[in-house]
């Protein structure tokens, strides 16, 4: 049984644009993935209500504001309370090669540069998503 | 598996309640049965519909009417449709943007993509609605996809239904299309804040008036969904016609005609399915369709003759 997959596009923090979020969620949309767009100033925990509420395969937050390293691990944690541990969250933004190393090791499955082809986001999501499909019902 | 959701289910687990929704959502046997352990605890709910135009302000005003119900300390549940792409199948699903306010673990916001469905609210945003009725959610949202046309089906699937309006969205009350004004039980006129509102309200209400045939004449509620303006009498007006529901055996007559249009809904998918998914159906299709080409039938005779294994006391 073949169903859209679908994923939630957030964007936590306090800047105030979403440029990058609404790309990623339309290449997305065009690639026949349904897209959960949550909009600006999500909250960690507005994140996580929305993720558990909508039952999205894949979580992907788009950072600006620099305050990565405590937003991304910080939902993957709650994302882990709340029995979302299968739930792969990845992130885009200008993220420092060392950051992204320490992000990995928390539990962060990828992160997405400002320059990455969003195809290359698509392909990586559709990965993702069969992985766990299989896991589960094996 | 199934089971152990059920138990989280009924313990008031939000992500038990996510994943039994999705397995609804997908459908088949599997969806099927959760729907049917579930519908014993189905009924409780009071269902709103909120439809009208693409961005009318339907998702703003759900989040304000919603506050006011957890004043009251009820518990919400939404349900709402964004198109799917025809091309892509893919889907942006973003009433969230607008439900900010009201997300706490009261609001429990479920959005849904048409996936093909033609109508403004897929059969499957009732299913889903089921799902929060039997996890106990007091007042259930049911936003439609911005219309550009008519949302009937919306009637069978809520107990009230709104029309948000905008006094800019078709020049004049005149050019409403009637069915529309038929389906609403309340109407808005959101963004109030703008020119021509109050008349277009008036305009409204005395066109409501000419022709009430019922009665309840819908009320007109004039709001500013953005700044909170009439949301206590959207509110009100919601409450008001859940309490002339409430008279004289309307609601349960109201339940009887939704579960009947739910059935035959139900039945008729399953006919559809069945009839066109038969390989003896298929071929004499082919067969069927080449007389036609051929200039030897109709297209009428054709379809009559095809419909033959289904010809149950057609004569009658
Ligand atoms: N000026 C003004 N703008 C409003 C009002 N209510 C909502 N809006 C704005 O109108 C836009 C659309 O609002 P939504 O609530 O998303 O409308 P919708 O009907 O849910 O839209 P769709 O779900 O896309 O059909 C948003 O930018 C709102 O901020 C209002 O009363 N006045
Ligand atoms: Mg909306």
């Amino acid at each position: 049984m073949k169903r859209p997959i679908k994923v939630l596009v957030a964007k936590p923090g306090l800047d105030g644009h979403d440029r990058g979020a609404k790309i990623v969620a339309n290449a997305l949309r065009d690639a026949g993935i349904e897209v959960i767009y949550t909009g600006l100033h999500q909250t960690p925990e507005m994140i996580l209500d929305a993720a558990l509420q909508e039952d999205v395969d894949v979580v992907s937050l788009s950072i600006l504001s620099g305050a990565h390293m405590t937003l991304l691990p910080r939902v993957r944690d709650l994302m882990d309370e709340k029995g979302l541990d299968d739930v792969p969250l990845v992130g885009g933004g200008i993220i420092p090669e060392g950051d992204v190393k320490k992000l990995k090791k928390m539990g962060v499955s990828e992160i997405f540069g400002p320059g990455t082809d969003t195809r290359d986001i698509v392909s990586y999501i559709n990965e993702l998503f069969e992985h766990r499909s299989k896991k589960r019902a094996g | 598996m199934t089971q152990d959701y059920f138990d989280r289910f009924f313990a008031g687990e939000t992500l038990a309640a996510s994943r039994l929704m999705s397995i609804v959502e997908a459908g088949g046997k599997a969806g099927e049965a959760v729907l049917n352990r579930l519908f014993p605890e189905v009924g409780r709910a009071y269902r709103i519909g909120v439809t009208g135009f693409t961005g009318a302000g339907k998702s703003t005003l759900v989040d304000a009417v919603s506050r006011r119900y957890r004043d009251a300390e009820k518990s919400v549940g939404v349900i709402a449709e964004d198109p799917s792409s025809p091309f892509t199948g893919g889907a942006i699903l973003g009433d969230r943007v607008r439900m900010q306010q009201a997300s706490d673990d009261g609001v429990f916001i479920r959005s849904i993509a048409s996936r093909g469905s033609e109508t403004g609210l897929s059969a499957c945003a009732t299913q889903l609605a089921d799902v929060l009725d039997a996890f106990g959610r007091d007042i259930i949202f049911l936003e439609t996809i911005g219309i550009g046309q008519l949302e009937y089906r919306i009637r069978h699937m809520a107990h009230t239904t709104c029309v948000v309006l905008t006094p800019d969205a078709g020049d004049d009350v005149q050019s409403l299309k009637s069915g529309l004004m038929e389906v609403g039980e309340v109407f808005v006129v959101n963004k109030a804040d703008r020119e021509n509102a109050r008349r277009y309200a008036d305009d409204l209400r005395s066109m409501l008036e000419l022709r009430q045939n019922a009665d309840w004449l819908p009320p007109v509620v004039e709001t500013v969904g953005t700044r909170e303006k009439g949301i206590g009498e959207l509110h009100e007006a919601i409450e008001r016609h859940r309490e002339y529901l409430s008279q004289d055996g309307r609601l349960e007559e109201k339940r009887v005609e939704s579960l009947r249009d739910r059935v035959t809904l139900v039945a008729d998918e399953r006919l559809r399915e069945l009839f066109w998914g038969n390989d003896t159906i298929r071929k004499k299709l082919d067969s069927i369709v080449a007389s036609v080409v051929a200039g030897k039938k109709s297209p009428y005779e054709a379809a009559r003759e095809i419909l033959e294994p289904l010809a149950i006391n057609s004569r009658k």
